[in-house]
């Protein structure tokens, strides 16, 4: 800036000439106050715009950003993702990894950003299967991260606890024995046995001595106590339908099935209890989430179909 | 009149020097971002200046973006399954900076392919115990015989067939050496917890509390902020982290 009147140029007639620092300041009167501004507002817009474009994401052309180990057609490799990836590949701390090592991976996450970019190219998705299914499948996923990721506060679980709360039961648990005649018994026969043992077994007889006497073996569906979905698979539906009903120490009338008429005896039944919002917590965390979840892939997909151009030919409506 | 100009003429002079001064401190922010960027993460720590000049940036960070879930004082909490992250106890790694960089950028069994997403905790009282690959359902009695198991390591007495039930399950049936461990002690490449020492993610440890978490299994995410803060950020808030934890003992 001009500091001695020498150096700036003639001034206007009448104007008094600047002589000292203190004369140059008398700013309302300073014959060059428009040019000093604008030149003072040229370097400070420049200095940002500098600063905003070599900082800014994606603007960085030649050269690499500070977090990077390498930029691979404008796509940066970051330091961080370098490093884990030549402890996990090397089994070693990054710190003991020698040059060799180093290389050897950067150069394959190179090549590894290369072909993704190359299957981008060659729209890949549109051809392969497996990628058409992996990209549907990252999306769901990243609809539903905010529905993972969310916390939600005490009162919302609650609120959900309460709608849904006949889902909150402890376990269903039953022990039951399944009586049933031996393969290749004449079936009059093995009803006949049937009746009798089980009219036997709500007589208090045990449940060996009655298997012996008319002739029915255990038919080792279920083990021992068992949950209650678990002895549904192992029973089948019909035979859990039966045990289900039944009060410790009650006996079943015969049920025909395929491999002849069963008899159950059950031991214990523990019908599911309804389980406090504490006690379920873990589990309605679990279900709102997934809840969650699902609406908004929902929604995305609505949101999709709003956006898109879609015809459907008429023969298909 | 001559007042008022010169009055405008502080005003100018004072705004030239703020923005100057603004600038001026981007300009040394970004250097400093930039130096503290471009070092390997682990070597921060060893650069005291720049460790400070981290810690300091990341206190912020974490408040916005981790405590909601970690707490402020980075507790976590037991109700909810979200870790202490002050003490030695890592679920995953050892606690480096590079570990809880790659955290703090694609999360824990969030959507990226660098999410830590290898194994989670099977519900072995459902149907279908684990979506990964197939493993038996555990019935009642035998989820209580491995919790007898584990109570042993939290100081309780055990039935000595219960016990010798729950290690048969624990070694065989349950699979829970494959991601625990024979000795329990927990695998950090997974995730899957100690559960030999007194440290509990989730619950508080009681029989009842295992019990629960065996039954109903666990899935624990940690978002990713890959797309949300800069790397600056990032590098930041995982020092701070670093800054908070108790070091891990030299090892033997
Ligand atoms: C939505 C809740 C939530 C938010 C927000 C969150 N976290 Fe987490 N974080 C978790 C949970 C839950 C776990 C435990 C995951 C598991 O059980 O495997 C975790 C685990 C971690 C761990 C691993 C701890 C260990 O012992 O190995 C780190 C490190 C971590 N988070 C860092 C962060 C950082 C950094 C932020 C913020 C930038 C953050 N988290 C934000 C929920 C959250
Ligand atoms: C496929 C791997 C896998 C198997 C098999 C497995 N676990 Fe886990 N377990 C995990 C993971 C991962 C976690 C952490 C889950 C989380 O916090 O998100 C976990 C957490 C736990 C916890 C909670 C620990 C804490 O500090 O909060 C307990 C208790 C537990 N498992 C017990 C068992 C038992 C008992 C078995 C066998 C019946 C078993 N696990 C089998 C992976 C497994």
């Amino acid at each position: 800036m001009a500091k001695s009147p020498s150096s700036t140029p003639a001034k206007p007639a009448g104007t008094p000439p600047a002589k000292t620092v203190k004369d140059l300041f008398a700013w309302s009167e300073h014959p060059h106050r428009t040019l000093i501004i604008g030149a003072i507002g040229a370097i400070v817009g420049l200095g940002m715009a500098g600063f905003g474009l070599f900082t800014a994401e994606g603007t960085r052309v030649r050269s690499v950003p500070p977090e990077a180990v390498a930029v691979v057609n404008g796509r940066p490799v970051l330091i961080s993702d370098f490093v884990a990836q030549v402890e996990a590949e090397m089994g070693v701390k990054y710190s003991e990894a020698n040059a060799a090592q180093r290389k050897m991976v950067l150069e394959e996450m190179i090549s590894e950003e290369l072909f993704v970019q190359r299957g981008l190219e060659i729209d890949e998705p549109s051809v392969d299967p497996d990628v058409r299914s992996a990209l549907v499948s990252a999306v769901q996923t990243q609809v539903a991260v905010d529905a993972i990721t969310k916390s939600p506060t005490d009162d919302e679980l609650r609120t959900f606890y309460e709608a849904h709360k006949a889902s909150y039961s402890s376990m269903g648990l039953m022990t039951v024995k399944d009586l049933v005649a031996p393969r290749g018994t004449d079936p009059t026969t093995a009803m006949n046995n049937a009746r009798a043992a089980a009219a036997a077994l709500r007589a208090g007889q045990a449940v060996e001595a009655v298997g012996a006497r008319y002739n029915m073996k255990d038919s080792g569906k279920v083990m021992g106590e068992e949950l209650y979905f678990a002895a549904q698979i192992h029973l089948g539906d019909a035979l859990f339908a039966q045990a289900v009903k039944l009060k410790p120490g009650e006996v079943s009338d015969p049920v025909l099935q395929a491999d002849g008429p069963h008899v159950l005896v059950t031991v214990t039944n523990t019908t599911p209890q309804a389980r406090t919002f504490e006690d379920a917590r873990i589990a309605v965390m679990t279900d709102f989430k997934q809840a969650l979840q699902n609406q908004m892939q929902v929604n995305e997909d609505k949101f999709l179909r709003v956006r898109a151009d879609i015809l459907i030919a008429k023969a298909f409506q | 009149m001559l007042q008022g100009k010169s009055r405008w003429k502080t005003v100018a002079v004072g705004a030239a020097v703020a923005v100057v001064a603004v600038l001026g401190w981007l300009v040394y922010r970004h250097g400093r971002d930039a130096a503290m960027l471009r070092l390997a993460p682990d070597s921060l720590p060893e650069n005291a200046s720049l460790y400070a000049f981290a810690v300091s940036g990341g206190k912020g960070v974490f408040a916005r973006n981790c405590a909601g879930c970690h707490g402020a004082d980075m507790k976590g909490d037991r109700k909810t399954g979200v870790p202490d992250l002050t003490d030695v106890d890592w679920q995953f790694g050892e606690g480096r900076v590079a570990e809880i960089e790659q955290i703090a950028l694609y999360g824990i069994r969030a959507a990226d392919h660098r999410t830590k997403n290898q194994a989670d905790m099977p519900a072995f009282g459902r149907e279908q115990p684990y979506a990964r690959y197939s493993i038996p359902t555990l019935t009642p009695q035998e989820m209580d015989d491995i919790a007898t198991y584990i109570g042993v390591t939290q100081g309780r007495e055990a039935e000595p067939e219960a016990l010798k039930r729950g290690i048969a399950l624990f070694d065989t049936k349950g699979q829970c050496f494959d991601c625990h461990g024979n000795d329990m002690g927990g695998d950090t490449f997974i995730g899957a917890p100690n559960l030999a020492d007194k440290v509990w993610v989730n619950g508080d440890g009681s029989k009842k509390a295992i019990i629960d978490i065996i039954a109903q299994g666990r899935v624990g995410v940690s978002p990713m902020f890959k797309n949300t803060l800069s790397p600056a950020q990032i590098r930041a808030v995982a020092a701070y982290i670093h800054s908070k934890a108790i070091p891990p003992p030299p090892a033997a």
